[in-house]
């Protein structure tokens, strides 16, 4: 029992080693919050590690604590008392949440890829998060984010178009800069 | 980096888009200062541990639940076991004349009360046969004669007894397991037994089965 419970935590620990930071990563650009991203982070491996065994059979252990991940996230946004990290979207009226990114605040030339991130609206910003860092398939995204692909599709053409006309620089050689 | 898969909309605009988002994301990742994780692996792992302990605690804890609660549905109702009737519909005749003890026994049988037919008009010690024919009698035209003596020799319903009388019983089975057209004439006896006068008569025997054969109807 003793050696199976260590060969399970060493398994454990390598994968956390190798899979924290990318999901640190992942939760930052939805949240951009790095201490609470460790918090998040931290709880998703909690549950990976109290289901080790079964994931570990399963052979997607990322795939398994990455879903794990935004299930939280996804269930953060809907609390009231995560509001207050989430002024840059909360101020925009909730008929635009879904529709339209927050043009409003500091230029947004002068913004980088993840402060217009910041400015979708949320499920765009989900999304775009999934598929454009992630690079998650369409049927992927739609499965974790619980609605149709189509949903998806429109959601990330919209993210990409913004994020494209905000990052885009006339001025350059090669029309974008960082 | 492109996404050869990814046509997030039917137009070909995503296409043209000679921005590409995923590169220009993971540089600004890249080029935010990120402070030191302040995470805790085995603080992590021991949280884990607890947590899979409630997971795994959990199914227990509900089933030990349930089973306390069926156990006080019967502790409280005085039922056999829960699934069997408790409805109490006719009130036993302690001291009535063993036609008239029939009489209840059937109109209980009739009511569902199972539990309490066999309870109470029963002699003790015939569980196994109740949990048998434990079911809803569903019968009609109950005729129930006078009782005549029964012998309480040796190799008889009554072996043991002091005192036996039968009951005979006519009626009309309406359903049953062994009947598959029509309606069922029973032409029946009751075997009733006490050891005094002064105890109430007690079922010992009951011959009022179905047939197990296909009869016409004669409803």
């Amino acid at each position: 029992m003793r050696h199976r419970d260590d060969d399970r935590d060493e398994s454990f620990d390598a994968f956390a080693a190798a899979t924290m930071p990318r999901l640190r990563r992942v939760a930052y650009a939805w949240c951009h919050d790095w201490h609470h991203s460790d918090d998040v982070v931290q709880d998703t491996m909690e549950r990976v590690y109290a289901a080790w065994p079964r994931v570990r059979r399963g052979g997607e252990e990322y795939a398994y604590a990455r879903t794990t991940l935004v299930r939280r996230l996804i269930s953060e946004n809907r609390r009231a008392w995560r509001r207050h990290e989430d002024t840059g979207l909360e101020a925009v009226p909730a008929s635009r949440h879904d529709t339209a990114p927050d043009a409003t605040g500091p230029a947004l030339e002068r913004l980088d890829a993840l402060d217009l991130l910041r400015r979708l609206p949320v499920r765009q910003r989900a999304v775009a998060v999934l598929r454009f860092l992630e690079d998650l398939p369409v049927g992927e995204v739609a499965d974790l984010l619980q609605c149709s692909e189509g949903t998806v599709k429109s959601q990330a053409h919209h993210a990409r178009r913004f994020l494209h006309e905000h990052l885009t620089d006339p001025h350059t050689p090669d029309g974008a800069r960082r | 980096m492109t996404h050869p898969d990814h046509h997030d909309h039917p137009g070909e605009d995503d296409d043209r888009l000679q921005f590409d988002v995923s590169a220009g994301l993971r540089a600004a990742l890249d080029d935010r200062p990120a402070p030191p994780p302040t995470w805790d692996l085995q603080r992590m792992k021991s949280r884990g541990r607890r947590r899979r302990t409630r997971a795994r605690a959990v199914p227990v804890v509900a089933g030990l639940l349930l089973v306390a609660g069926a156990g006080a549905v019967v502790a409280t109702t005085g039922a056999g076991c829960p699934w069997n009737s408790a409805t109490t519909t006719v009130a036993p005749s302690v001291g009535g004349d063993p036609d008239q003890v029939v009489r209840d026994y059937l109109a209980a049988r009739r009511a569902g009360d199972n539990a309490r037919a066999f309870d109470d008009y029963w002699v003790p010690g015939v569980g196994a046969r109740i949990d048998v024919t434990g079911e809803r009698l569903s019968a009609d035209r109950i005729d129930v004669g006078a009782p005549h003596p029964e012998p309480t020799g040796p190799g008889t319903p009554a072996q043991g007894w002091e005192q036996a009388v039968s009951v005979p019983v006519t009626m009309t089975w309406d359903s049953g397991p062994g009947l598959t057209t029509g309606k069922a004439p029973v032409d029946g006896q009751v075997v009733l037994v006490r050891d005094s006068d002064g105890q109430p008569w007690r079922i010992a025997s009951s011959f009022l089965e179905p047939p197990l054969y296909s009869v016409p109807n004669v409803g």
